[in-house]
C-alpha cells in the first residue's frame, strides 16, 4: 500500500542543514495499522507529510496505492490526496469559519458531487463520531475531543484507503483518547483502513499492528 | 460550492468587522468617485427628461474652416443653416437654434438668460412639458411674429404666480408676447435647454459670408438610426457645395456627431476626433486610472490577511483543494466584498449627485436653474458590477497567489508550531 525507498528529507534554512529523515526505507501494507514512535525532532511528522504528499522527499521513491509519486503535477497530487488520503492532526485543524458540518464536508467539495450527496455523506459521518448533534455549531463551541471527532469525520468522510494520523490524541485527555483510538480501531477493522499513526503513548502505540521506531531522523529497531 | 463559499464569506466578514469595514470603506469611496464620473457621463449623454429621443439625432454645431496655415472654428454661420440646412431633404425634421443671451437688469439685480432663436420644428423635437398656452407655429415663424415662449423660472420672475400667456415681455429692446409658458428644463439636456425660445426669423441679422462660422447650430432628426449614413452624406455634399463658395477656404461641419460622438469630442477641432471606440477606451482607462492606487491600498490589506487564513488554505490544500480553485474561491469571495462595496459606492455617487449636482453640472449652462435630470440606469449597474469585478481581480489576484502558494507542510505539523 505504502512504500517508502530510501527516502531522504533535507530542510535547507539559510545556514543550517537539518537532515530530517535519513536513508528511510518501509513498507506499508493494506489494512495495517502502524505507529511510529520517536522523541521529538526524530522526523515522524516530516515522514507523515511525505507519505500524505503535502511535502515532497529531496531523495528516494515513494508510492502511495501502489502509485509511483515521482514527478506528479500539484494538480494532480491534489486530487491524488483529495481521494486516498485522510488527515488527522494533533491541533485539529478545524476551519473556525465553518461550521461542523461543512468542515466535514470539505474534501467533497473538491469533488464532483451534488450537494445533497454531499450533505447526505455528511451527516451519515458525523452520525458514525457520534456528533450529528453538533452539525450547526462552530469549531470555537466545541470541546477538544469534540473537535478530534469532527477531524476524523472529515478525514474519513471521503472513504480514504490511507489515514494518516498525527498524534491524534495528544491534545486530549486519556479517556477521550481511548475514544478517538476505539473509532480508529473499529475504522481498520471494519473498512480495513490502512492507518499511519504517530503517537507518544506507548500504551496507544502497543494496540496496533506494528510500532516503527524513529531516532534522529533514521529508522531503529 | 459556491453557497457554502457565501456562507463561510459571511461569516468571515462578521467576525473581521474592523477589516470588513476598512475594505469596505475603501472600496465605496473608489467606486463612488467612478461611477460619479459614469453618472455624469451618462446623465451628459442621454439626460432623459425633454431629451428622450437623442438617441435618434444628430447635431451640427460646429464649422471648422481652414486655408493653409489659418483656421476659424467656431458655430455656424446664418448664411449655411438657411441656405443648405434648412433645406436638406435626408433628415425627418430639421431644428436650427441661434444661440445668444439675454442679460436682465430688474430690482433683483443682473440674471442671465438663455435665449435661443429656433424653428418650430425644433421645439416638436423635444419633449417639453407645456404648462400654459403652446408653442409658437410654423407659420408664426415664417411671418416673423413677436412670440416667445418662456419656461416656469422667467414665468416666476415676471409674472409671479399669474398666468402668463398673452402678456409681454421686453426682450432686447423688442416687445415680445407670450405664448406659451414650458416646465424648466434639467441642465444637463443642453440641447433642449433655454429660458426663452423666440422665432429664429426674428432678429434679421445680415447674412455672412461662406467663409465665416457663426453662432448657429442644428438638430437633425432621423426617421430612423439607419438613416443616419445618408444624413452624413448629405452633409458632406453641404461642405463640398460650400467650399466652392469661400473663396478658396475649405468648409468642414466635422459632423454631424450623433449624441454620444456630440459629448464625447469635447471642445476639440473636430477633425482631431478620434471616434467613438477609441474615445471610450480612454474614458475607460480613466476609470481604471482611479482605480489603481486604491486598488494597491486594497492589495496591502488583503495580503495582511493572507497570514490570517494561512491555517485555512494549509487545511483546503491538504484536503484536496488545487491551487486554481483556491485562487478562485479568494477571488470570488474578494469579488462578493468588492460588489458590496460598489453598491454602497453606487448609492453614495447617487446621494453626492442628487446633493452636490449643481456643482457638479455647473459648467454647463451659466445661468444654471438647479435641475439637473438624473437617472439610475441598467447601465449604470452594469458599470458598477463590472468597475468592482475589475477592481476586485486587482486588489485580489497577487493575495490569492500568494496564499494558493503556501505549502501545506509548513503549518500541518503535528507538534507545537
Ligand atoms: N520547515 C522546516 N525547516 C527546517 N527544519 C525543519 C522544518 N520542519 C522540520 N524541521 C526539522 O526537521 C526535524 C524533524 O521535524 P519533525 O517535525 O518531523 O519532528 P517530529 O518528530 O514530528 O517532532 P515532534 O514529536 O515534536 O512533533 C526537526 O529537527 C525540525 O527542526
Ligand atoms: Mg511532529
Amino acid at each position: 500500500m505504502i512504500e517508502l525507498k530510501n527516502i531522504q528529507k533535507v530542510y535547507r534554512t539559510k545556514n543550517i542543514e537539518t537532515l530530517a529523515l535519513d536513508n528511510i526505507n518501509l513498507k506499508i501494507k493494506k489494512g495495517e495499522f502502524v505507529s511510529i514512535m520517536g522523541p521529538s525532532g526524530c522526523g515522524k511528522s516530516t515522514l507523515l507529510n511525505i507519505i500524505g504528499l503535502i511535502d515532497n522527499p529531496s531523495e528516494g521513491d515513494l508510492s502511495v496505492c501502489y502509485t509511483h509519486i515521482n514527478g506528479q503535477k500539484e494538480k494532480q497530487l491534489a486530487n491524488f490526496r483529495n481521494f486516498n488520503l485522510g488527515f488527522i492532526f494533533q491541533r485539529f485543524h478545524l476551519i473556525q469559519s465553518l461550521n461542523v458540518i461543512d468542515n466535514v464536508e470539505l474534501s467533497l467539495m473538491y469533488r464532483k458531487m451534488s450537494a445533497s450527496e454531499r450533505r447526505k455523506r455528511a451527516i451519515e459521518t458525523l452520525e458514525k463520531v457520534g456528533l450529528s448533534h453538533r452539525a450547526k455549531h462552530f469549531p470555537a463551541e466545541l470541546s477538544g475531543g469534540q473537535c478530534q471527532r469532527v477531524a476524523i469525520a472529515r478525514a474519513i468522510v471521503g472513504n480514504p484507503s490511507i489515514i494518516l494520523a498525527d498524534e491524534p490524541t495528544g491534545n486530549l485527555d486519556s479517556k477521550m483518547g481511548d475514544e478517538i483510538m476505539q473509532i480508529l480501531h473499529n475504522l481498520n477493522k471494519e473498512n480495513n483502513t490502512t492507518i499511519v499513526m504517530v503517537t507518544h503513548d506507548e500504551k496507544l502505540a502497543k494496540q496496533t499492528d506494528r510500532i516503527v521506531r524513529f531516532f534522529d531522523g533514521r529508522q531503529v529497531n | 460550492m459556491w453557497l457554502t463559499t457565501i456562507k463561510q464569506f459571511l461569516t468571515l466578514i462578521m467576525k473581521n468587522r474592523f477589516f470588513t469595514f476598512v475594505n469596505l470603506f475603501g472600496i465605496s469611496f473608489t467606486i463612488m468617485l467612478v461611477m460619479i464620473l459614469q453618472i455624469s457621463f451618462e446623465s451628459r449623454v442621454w439626460p432623459g427628461g425633454p431629451e428622450k429621443t437623442v438617441d435618434k439625432m444628430l447635431f451640427l454645431n460646429r464649422s471648422v474652416i481652414s486655408k493653409e496655415k489659418s483656421m476659424r472654428l467656431g458655430g455656424i454661420s446664418n448664411s449655411v443653416i438657411k441656405e443648405y440646412i434648412l433645406n436638406m431633404k435626408t433628415p425627418q425634421k430639421i431644428g436650427v437654434i441661434s444661440y445668444s443671451q439675454w442679460t436682465y437688469i430688474g430690482n433683483n439685480g443682473v440674471t442671465d438668460f438663455v435665449v435661443k432663436g429656433t424653428n418650430a420644428e425644433f421645439l416638436s423635437m423635444f419633449n417639453y412639458k407645456m404648462l400654459e398656452g403652446r408653442m409658437y407655429t410654423k407659420k408664426e415663424v415664417s411671418q416673423s411674429k413677436d412670440v416667445i415662449v418662456i419656461n416656469r423660472k422667467v414665468k416666476e420672475q415676471f409674472f409671479g404666480n399669474d398666468s402668463a400667456v398673452g402678456k409681454t415681455i421686453e426682450v432686447q429692446d423688442k416687445l415680445f408676447t407670450v405664448v406659451g409658458v414650458v416646465d424648466n428644463v434639467p441642465v444637463n439636456c443642453e440641447t433642449a435647454y433655454s429660458d426663452i425660445w423666440y422665432p429664429y426669423t426674428l432678429f434679421n441679422e445680415p447674412l455672412k459670408l461662406f467663409n465665416q462660422t457663426g453662432r448657429w447650430g442644428a438638430v437633425l432628426l432621423a426617421a430612423n438610426k439607419t438613416d443616419f449614413a445618408n444624413i452624413k452624406e448629405e452633409a458632406a455634399m453641404i461642405e463640398k457645395k460650400v467650399s466652392t463658395q469661400t473663396d478658396g477656404w475649405a468648409f468642414n461641419f466635422g459632423g454631424p456627431f450623433d449624441v454620444l460622438d456630440n459629448y464625447l469630442i469635447g471642445n476639440v477641432d473636430p477633425r482631431m476626433y478620434v471616434g467613438k471606440n477609441i474615445s471610450l477606451l480612454m474614458l475607460a482607462g480613466k476609470m481604471l486610472f482611479i482605480l489603481l492606487i486604491p486598488a494597491l491600498s486594497l492589495i496591502a490589506i488583503n495580503l495582511t490577511r493572507v497570514q490570517e487564513r494561512a491555517e485555512e488554505i494549509a487545511v483546503r490544500k491538504t484536503f484536496g483543494a488545487s491551487s486554481s480553485s483556491l485562487i478562485r474561491q479568494i477571488l470570488f469571495e474578494n469579488f462578493m466584498l468588492t460588489l458590496i462595496g460598489g453598491l454602497i459606492g453606487l448609492l453614495l455617487a447617487w446621494i453626492s449627485i442628487r446633493l452636490f449636482g449643481d456643482f457638479l453640472f455647473a459648467e454647463l449652462s451659466s445661468p444654471a436653474n438647479g435641475i439637473v435630470n438624473v437617472t439610475l440606469s441598467l447601465l449604470t449597474f452594469l458599470v458598477c458590477i463590472v468597475v468592482s469585478f475589475i477592481l476586485s481581480v486587482l486588489s485580489g489576484i497577487i493575495p490569492a497567489r500568494r496564499m494558493a502558494k503556501l505549502k501545506p507542510a509548513l503549518i500541518m505539523k503535528g507538534g507545537e508550531l
